[in-house]
C-alpha cells in the first residue's frame, strides 16, 4: 500500500469511529460541544501518532507475551505528558476536558492501532497510520459534536446559531449522542455504498 | 526462570524510561500548572469580593461534622470586612466547588463557581456568560476588525443572581423572580446544588461564629 493511502485510510475507508467502531466512549462523552470535541480530537492525534511511532520502534525487543503491558505503559506515559502539558499551558482547555484526557489511556483506537498496525510495520508507516486515524477520529467527533451542539444547545463553538430558537435539550444528553452517532454512521454507509456502485 | 527475568527486565526498562521522561516533563510543567491554579483562585477571590484589598491565609473550620475552608477578607487598613467560604457539594454528575464572599452578617457579596463538570448545555451553563454573540456577529466581527472588547471579566448570569442575597433568600425557584435564585432551565439539580454550596457554609459559618468557634 502506498504511503499516502496508509495515511488516507483512517479518514474514510477505515475511519476508527464510523467504520471500526473504536473509541466510542470518548466520542460519546466529549461530543456535547465543539470545544471539547476538538480538544479531545487533537489530543488523540498527538497521543496516537507518537504511541504508534514508539511502539513500532520497540516492537523488535518486546516479547509478544508481555506486549500488552508494554504498550499500556507507553500509552499511559504519553497521555500523562499530554495531560500535564495542557494543564500547564492551556489551563482553560484543561478545565473543560481535563477529565477526559485521562480517558485516552483506555481509548481502544490507540491500543487497537498499536496491536493491529504499529507492532507489524515500520515507524514511518506507523506514524502515517496514527496521524490518519487521529484525523479520522477528529473529523468524526466534530461532525457528531456539530449536530449535537447546534440542535441541543443552539450553539457552535459556544456561539449562538439562531437567536431566539429554543434548542432540543435531549441532543446534549447521552441519548442524543447515541442517536446522532447512529445516524452519522448510517449516512457514511449510504455514501460508501453509492460510491461502490 | 530465564524468560521471567527477561520479561521483567524489558518491562523494567520501559517503565524506567517512561518514569524518567515523566519526571522531565513534570519539571517543565510544574511551574505553569501551579501558576495557573493559583491564578484561577486569585481571580476567583477578587470576583467573590471585589472591594477587598487583601486576603488572609486559608483557614479550616470544623463544625457539625463538616469542614468549611475560608479566607478572611481585609480592607486597606487590614480590618476584617468579610469572609470567603470555600465549599463543595455533589452536583448532577460532578463535584461543584464554590467560593462565596460574604459580609460579616452573612449577606452574599458575590459567588464564583471554581470547579464543575456538569452536563454541557444544561448544568454547565452555570458558567454561561450573558453573551449576545452569535455566529453571524462573530463572522461579521472578523471582517470589521473591531478593537478588542474591554478586558473586564464578565460574571455568568446564574452566579450574578446570588449577589446581595441574605441566606434566607437563597431558595431555588423555576420562574423568574428577583428575590430568589432562578434555576437554569433543564438543570434544577445543578442549580439546587450550587445554591446549597452557597447557603450551607454560610449557615454553618454564622452558627460557629455566634458560638465563638472562630
Amino acid at each position: 500500500m502506498s504511503l499516502f493511502k496508509e495515511f488516507l485510510k483512517g479518514i474514510w475507508e477505515k475511519n476508527p469511529v464510523l467504520v471500526l467502531s473504536l473509541g466510542l466512549c470518548p466520542t460519546l462523552a466529549t461530543s456535547g460541544s465543539m470545544k471539547n470535541a476538538v480538544g479531545m480530537g487533537l489530543s488523540v492525534i498527538a497521543v496516537l501518532t507518537f504511541s504508534n511511532i514508539i511502539i513500532s520502534l520497540i516492537k523488535s525487543f518486546v516479547p509478544s507475551k508481555i506486549r500488552i503491558p508494554c504498550y499500556i505503559i507507553v500509552i499511559a506515559f504519553l497521555v500523562t505528558v499530554v495531560d500535564m502539558l495542557i494543564a500547564g499551558f492551556a489551563p482553560e482547555l484543561s478545565k473543560a476536558i481535563g477529565l477526559f484526557i485521562k480517558l485516552i489511556v483506555v481509548n481502544c483506537i490507540i491500543l487497537g492501532r498499536a496491536e493491529a498496525f504499529a507492532a507489524k510495520n515500520n515507524p514511518l508507516r506507523a506514524a502515517l497510520d496514527g496521524l490518519g486515524m487521529g484525523i479520522g477520529f477528529l473529523i468524526a467527533i466534530s461532525i457528531i459534536a456539530t449536530v449535537r451542539e447546534v440542535l441541543g444547545a443552539n450553539k457552535w463553538f459556544g456561539l449562538t446559531v439562531v437567536p431566539g430558537w429554543d434548542p432540543i435539550g435531549i441532543m446534549i444528553l447521552p441519548a442524543g449522542a447515541l442517536l446522532t452517532f447512529g445516524l452519522v454512521m448510517a449516512v457514511r454507509n449510504v455514501l460508501a455504498q453509492r460510491r461502490a456502485k | 526462570m530465564k524468560t521471567i527475568l527477561h520479561y521483567g527486565l524489558v518491562l523494567l526498562l520501559i517503565a524506567g524510561v517512561a518514569g524518567v521522561g515523566l519526571s522531565l516533563v513534570d519539571r517543565i510543567t510544574k511551574g505553569p500548572i501551579s501558576e495557573a491554579q493559583s491564578k484561577r483562585l486569585e481571580e476567583g477571590q477578587k470576583l467573590a469580593f471585589p472591594s477587598a484589598s487583601s486576603f488572609g491565609e486559608l483557614k479550616k473550620l470544623e463544625t457539625d461534622g463538616k469542614t468549611i475552608e475560608y479566607y478572611e477578607v481585609f480592607d486597606e487598613g487590614k480590618n476584617v470586612i468579610g469572609y470567603e467560604l470555600l465549599y463543595s457539594v455533589g452536583g448532577y454528575q460532578s463535584r461543584i466547588k464554590v467560593l462565596t464572599g460574604i459580609e460579616p452578617d452573612g449577606k452574599v457579596v458575590a459567588i464564583r463557581v471554581l470547579e464543575q463538570a456538569e452536563t454541557p448545555g444544561l448544568g454547565a451553563e452555570v458558567d454561561a456568560l450573558p453573551s449576545s454573540d452569535t455566529i453571524f456577529s462573530a463572522i461579521t466581527g472578523l471582517f470589521s476588525k473591531k478593537e478588542d472588547k474591554s478586558e473586564e471579566v464578565q460574571i455568568p448570569w446564574f452566579q450574578a443572581q446570588f449577589s446581595g442575597k441574605t441566606p434566607e433568600e437563597l431558595i431555588v425557584v423555576k420562574t423568574k423572580d428577583q428575590k430568589h435564585i432562578t434555576a437554569l432551565s433543564g438543570a434544577t439539580i445543578t442549580s439546587t446544588a450550587v445554591t446549597k454550596a452557597v447557603k450551607e457554609p454560610i449557615e454553618l459559618f454564622l452558627k460557629a461564629k455566634a458560638e465563638g468557634q472562630l
